[in-house]
């Protein structure tokens, strides 16, 4: 039993570490939600639908899912990435918006700069992997959806490809991204 | 007298086990009963090296000056200064000439290198030219320096000595350059303590509490003997700790019959933790079985050496085996955790690996939380926002931060 927190390698059955007397169940009965959460590639915890480390600001996309996702949105002010997880389904729906105690968006922006011009359930995007179309559909915002700077029509979804410039609302732009796992692995 | 009292962190044993399965036990000792006053045989083991010149100097003889004021007359002190080498300033004395005793202090002078482990030999020998059971013996040692011009194992070998002829240490480092893991061991092997002083300000303070602390001492030399059944073994890594009034690992002996824990002395009506980290074997007896036997020694200041009556350890085998933990153990447990956690920290950060420090740094946090130790709460956030900005942390808060989480309670 190798000790969570210094690595030492316990014998079996050891509550503690011997070494550091850290708790061995530190993971499981003490913190049930540290199974649910993600590791980032520096092995450091963080709660479940983190988009990035909080302690070395890693982008946690390769945590999220087992499968590599290959969509994702880029902040250029934070540099940070959104990566939209890959399923086993062959239609994928995203909804992009502000988490609050009545909304649960997939995406939740509440952590990038001007969020509060975001509506609670702000667009859609939704990937068809069978025919390989991808849209954005704007979910009546206040402050209007854009693609490449043109406001969407609401319910009226626009098709996206890579490199795409996507706004919600004027202040808060992201580009669409689309990488080619398969040169990579 | 000085009662003991013990619990386990869960004192029954699945039936049939496999493994050795861990335990700890917690002892609690209570001392009792008016003890005449505490009379002291002190030894200060000072630093007058050249960083120590101007503030630091000036405040460090007011500070043994105030100390000397409020000594008794049948007290007795002796000054020894060290810079690359050590001299002694006042051989052991009465304090019935006060103010030749400050004029000599006043004289310090700073000036050259340091040298740790002369000082220490000479202040022991100071100590021992009078020494009587009924008095308190204690070494201030204080330097702003590491041993440059000396043997740290000498120093280690030194401290030990110390113990066995009855004498603490109190280490004090000041400022930012000290080596705290030498004064730490140092404090540890003698059963003394150990404290970092920011500021030369600061000594004046600290100089007086620990003389109030020393004042308040009314047992000495206690010594944790304890004899274990076939089934049970210490922990080979982290055999027992003390844990207050600062955790300090203890390493027992073995005496040809039985384990002792040296574990220092106790204050008048005061409480002392100590914890054991022991592994026991599938029990042969299907109901209660003994795990040791144990009693603690001690002197008290009329120099009478008592034992407490003998606890013998036992535990339950039961087929309705719960893996509950008794609450007030596991706080011990978690609190010692954060000690010995902080250690790994500082040498992954030696190792330049800051990522594993952090991980480890966020089990602290989130221990101290669940302790509600607001102050090392805010020392380890410290930590994790400097690593996270700079990949590591300035010399004082690793001090600062290495201090605290030793530190369990003041007297």
């Amino acid at each position: 039993m190798r000790c969570p927190v210094c690595g030492y390698e316990n014998r079996e059955g050891v509550v503690f570490c011997e070494r550091c007397l850290a708790s061995m169940d530190i993971f499981s009965q003490e913190l049930p939600s540290f199974e649910e959460g993600v590791f980032c590639p520096f092995g450091h915890w963080n709660p479940p639908g983190a988009k990035f480390c909080s302690i070395c600001g890693a982008p946690l996309e390769e945590a999220i899912e087992q499968i590599p996702s290959k969509y994702k949105l880029f902040h250029k002010g934070s540099d940070k990435t959104i990566p939209l997880p890959d399923k086993e389904e062959d239609i994928l729906r995203f909804v992009i918006g502000r988490k609050s105690a009545n909304s649960n968006p997939d995406i939740d922006l509440t952590d990038f700069p001007n969020s509060h011009t975001v509506s609670r359930l702000h667009a859609a995007l939704v990937i068809n992997k069978i025919t390989g179309e991808i849209t954005l559909e704007d979910l009546e915002s206040t402050n209007g959806t854009y693609v490449n700077g043109r406001r969407l029509q609401p319910h009226k979804p626009k098709t996206l490809k890579n490199g795409d410039k996507v706004s919600f609302s004027k202040k808060l732009e992201f580009i669409f991204l689309i990488e080619d796992h398969g040169e990579n692995s | 007298m000085i009662k003991v009292s013990y619990y386990f962190d869960n004192q029954t044993i699945p039936k049939n086990v496999t493994n050795e399965e861990q335990r700890f036990v917690l002892l609690r000792l209570q001392s009792e009963v008016e003890v005449p006053r505490t009379k002291l045989n002190l030894c200060f083991v000072l630093d007058k090296s050249g960083s120590m010149d101007g503030e630091p100097i000036e405040n460090l003889k007011r500070a043994v000056k105030d100390v000397v004021d409020l000594m008794e007359e049948e007290d007795r002190v002796s000054v020894i200064l060290f810079d690359s080498e050590a001299r002694v300033l006042i051989s052991n004395s009465p304090l019935d000439r006060k103010k030749e005793i400050k004029n000599r202090i006043e004289e310090i002078d700073a000036l050259g290198g340091t040298c740790i482990d002369e000082g220490l030999e000479k202040g022991i020998e100071q100590i021992e030219v009078f020494k009587e059971k009924e008095y308190v013996n204690w070494l201030i040692l204080l330097t702003d320096g590491k041993n440059e011009h000396g043997d740290d194992e000498k120093c280690l070998y030194l401290a030990k000595e110390a113990r066995k002829r009855s004498i603490s240490i109190t280490a004090l480092g000041l400022g930012k350059y000290w080596d705290p893991t030498l004064l730490e061991k140092i404090a540890d092997l003698s059963s003394g303590r150990m404290f970092y002083l920011e500021n030369p300000e600061d000594l004046r303070e600290r100089f007086k509490k620990e003389l109030q602390m020393l004042k308040n001492i009314a047992f000495k030399d206690l010594v944790l003997k304890v004899k274990l059944s076939p089934i049970a073994r210490f922990s080979e890594l982290n055999p027992g700790f003390v844990v207050t009034p600062q955790i300090q690992r203890v390493e027992p002996l073995w005496n040809g019959e039985e384990w002792e824990f040296e574990v220092g002395n106790m204050s008048r009506n005061s409480e002392k933790l100590v914890l054991l980290h022991m592994f026991l074997k599938a029990p042969p007896h299907p109901y209660i079985n003994k795990v040791a036997e144990m009693t603690l020694q001690y002197k008290d200041l009329n120099g009478k050496t008592s034992n407490t009556e003998s606890h013998t350890l036992i535990i339950e085998v039961t087929e309705l085996y719960s893996p509950q933990i008794n609450q007030e153990v596991r706080e011990v447990i978690d609190r010692i955790s954060v000690y010995l956690q902080q250690q790994i920290v500082e040498s992954l950060l030696e190792e330049n690996k800051p990522n594993e420090a952090l991980t480890v740094l966020q089990t602290m946090e989130h221990t101290v939380m669940k302790l509600e130790d607001e102050e090392l709460k805010g020392l380890i956030e410290e930590n994790i926002e400097k690593i996270k900005e700079e990949g590591t942390i300035s010399e004082d808060l690793r001090l600062k931060t290495k201090v605290q989480t030793k530190m369990v309670m003041e007297e």
